[in-house]
């Protein structure tokens, strides 16, 4: 059935990210990081802040770490981000 | 830029919400539609926020249905100033107020600066011409039209040869660049002659052209010709005189003199650079400090520059007027020796004031005492190039 998705989405050329909601991250250097696509905050410490998505879980390690803003959409984290780990996303 | 704006026209709530449960919480108010800033877990159980006034209420619903504690720290923005400004009612009318002056103020010209290199006779005249204009401290920015101020000036004063106006905030910026003036044109094939422009002896002659009448050891004065432009010529038994652009040049021993005097015994007042900037009101003989330091010292000070605002005199019968002072250090009364040095610089400066290029040979200066007053004058002698070139007439 996936498989039947996707090859419908490249055949129409329709952006992956909106129709599977698929995470997107945008990541600038170490101090700012951008998530689109998510389900909502698991935890958030200043070392660690864990994001739910539809397809898994997307952690952010580092230091002095902050969201600077979050709606349904998108969550802008700043910081110093150390690691980035995408856990337990499916494969799409 | 324009989110900033946005932003605080519409207002910010910084909140603290305390309780068990934390993210929890902020999914529910995401997941409301609240947009939430700048979140900063304090402690496990503390965390601060920023959100607009809707979200301030849909959480202050949330925490109590999720038996939370929601503090507000502090309100930002347009409805953070009016809540303040409710309770302050004096303030928010002096800001008004502040405002309002400012907002009038800055529609008129407070300053004019000029910059030019005009003579000071015609630079009065341009002030006077922009006056009339309606370029002038006071008048209003949208009544200043810089292009046709630039056009008339250009037109009436042949002396401009660039002028810029420059309007920016409520100061104008006037730039007038003088115009070179248009030299003789030197026709080299009209017949001329050179003549001597200063009192001198003669030391050696260049002829490039012409006819040389003077020879080195002569005294020459002002007038007396040096090369002629009269050149005969032998062609057949007959003499032709052949008329030509003279051309060369005459080196001269000239003498420069200058005299300097000064009362011995008495102080010496010289300018520092201490200044003072008063701006005064004044109105019926009557004057009014309003900004500027207090003069310590009243006799060794003297007021430089006075400038007045002519709107508000035209008005009101007021003037407001800017007045630089200058201090003046008094120091006692120089020794003979050191008077005298100072005088003979002063000499010096007198002489050579219309050298225009030449050698200096030689120096000297000599000092005499007359009526309590110390004399020196001052001698050099240059070697220069004394011709000067006239049209020949009558040829």
């Amino acid at each position: 059935m996936k498989y039947n998705e996707q090859s419908i989405l490249g055949r129409a050329q329709l952006p992956e990210d909106v129709l599977l909601h698929l995470p997107m991250l945008h990541v600038l250097g170490t101090r700012r990081m951008v998530i689109e696509n998510h389900c909502g905050i698991q935890e958030y410490t200043s070392e660690r802040i864990r994001v739910d998505t539809h397809h898994g879980q997307i952690i952010c390690r580092g230091r002095d770490l902050m969201v600077r803003a979050m709606d349904r959409e998108d969550l802008w984290i700043t910081g110093r981000i150390e690691t980035v780990e995408l856990s337990g996303l499916e494969e799409v | 830029m324009q989110g900033f704006l946005w932003y605080f026209a519409m207002g910010c709530v910084r909140i603290s919400v305390s309780g068990l449960r934390m993210e929890r919480f902020i999914n529910r108010a995401v997941r409301s539609g609240v947009t939430l800033r700048n979140m900063q877990r304090r402690s496990y159980t503390l965390l601060e926020l920023e959100t607009d006034l809707r979200g301030r209420r849909v959480l202050a619903r949330l925490a109590q249905e999720l038996g939370m504690t929601l503090r507000v720290l502090s309100v930002h923005g347009v409805p953070g100033w009016l809540r303040t400004a409710r309770r302050r009612w004096s303030l928010a009318v002096s800001i008004l107020a502040a405002a309002a002056v400012i907002l009038v103020a800055s529609q008129f010209v407070w300053f004019v600066r000029m910059e030019s290199d005009l003579p000071g006779e015609v630079q009065f005249r341009v002030e006077q011409s922009l006056a009339e204009l309606g370029v002038k401290a006071g008048c209003l920015r949208s009544q200043v039209d810089t292009q046709r101020v630039q056009a008339c000036l250009r037109r009436d004063y042949p002396e401009i040869a660039f002028i810029g106006l420059r309007l920016r905030g409520m100061v104008l910026s006037v730039q007038i660049v003088a115009a070179v003036p248009e030299g003789d044109i030197l026709d080299t094939d009209a017949p001329s002659q050179l003549v001597a422009g200063k009192t001198g002896v003669v030391e050696k002659v260049i002829t490039t052209e012409g006819r040389a009448l003077v020879q080195p050891g002569d005294v020459v004065v002002p007038g007396t010709v040096l090369i002629s432009g009269q050149v005969p010529t032998q062609d057949a038994d007959v003499t032709v005189d052949r008329y030509v652009h003279a051309q060369g040049q005459v080196l001269a021993r000239v003498h420069y003199r200058g005299v300097a005097n000064a009362a011995i015994g008495e102080p010496v007042f010289i300018r520092t650079a201490d200044r003072t900037v008063h701006w005064v009101l004044e109105r019926e003989g009557e004057s009014i400090l309003l900004a500027g330091r207090e003069l310590t010292y009243d006799a060794s000070h003297f007021a430089e520059e006075s400038y007045a605002i002519p709107w508000i005199t035209e008005w009101w019968g007021w003037r407001i007027s800017r007045q630089v002072y200058t201090r003046m250090e008094q120091y006692a009364p120089l020794s003979l020796e050191a008077l005298e040095q100072l005088l003979c610089r002063q000499a010096a400066h007198q002489a050579l004031q219309s050298l225009e290029d030449g050698e200096i040979l030689s120096r000297s200066h000599r000092a005499w005492i007359q009526n309590g007053r110390l004399y020196v004058e001052a001698a050099y002698t240059v070697r220069e190039d004394i011709a000067q070139s006239i049209p020949m007439t009558g040829t």
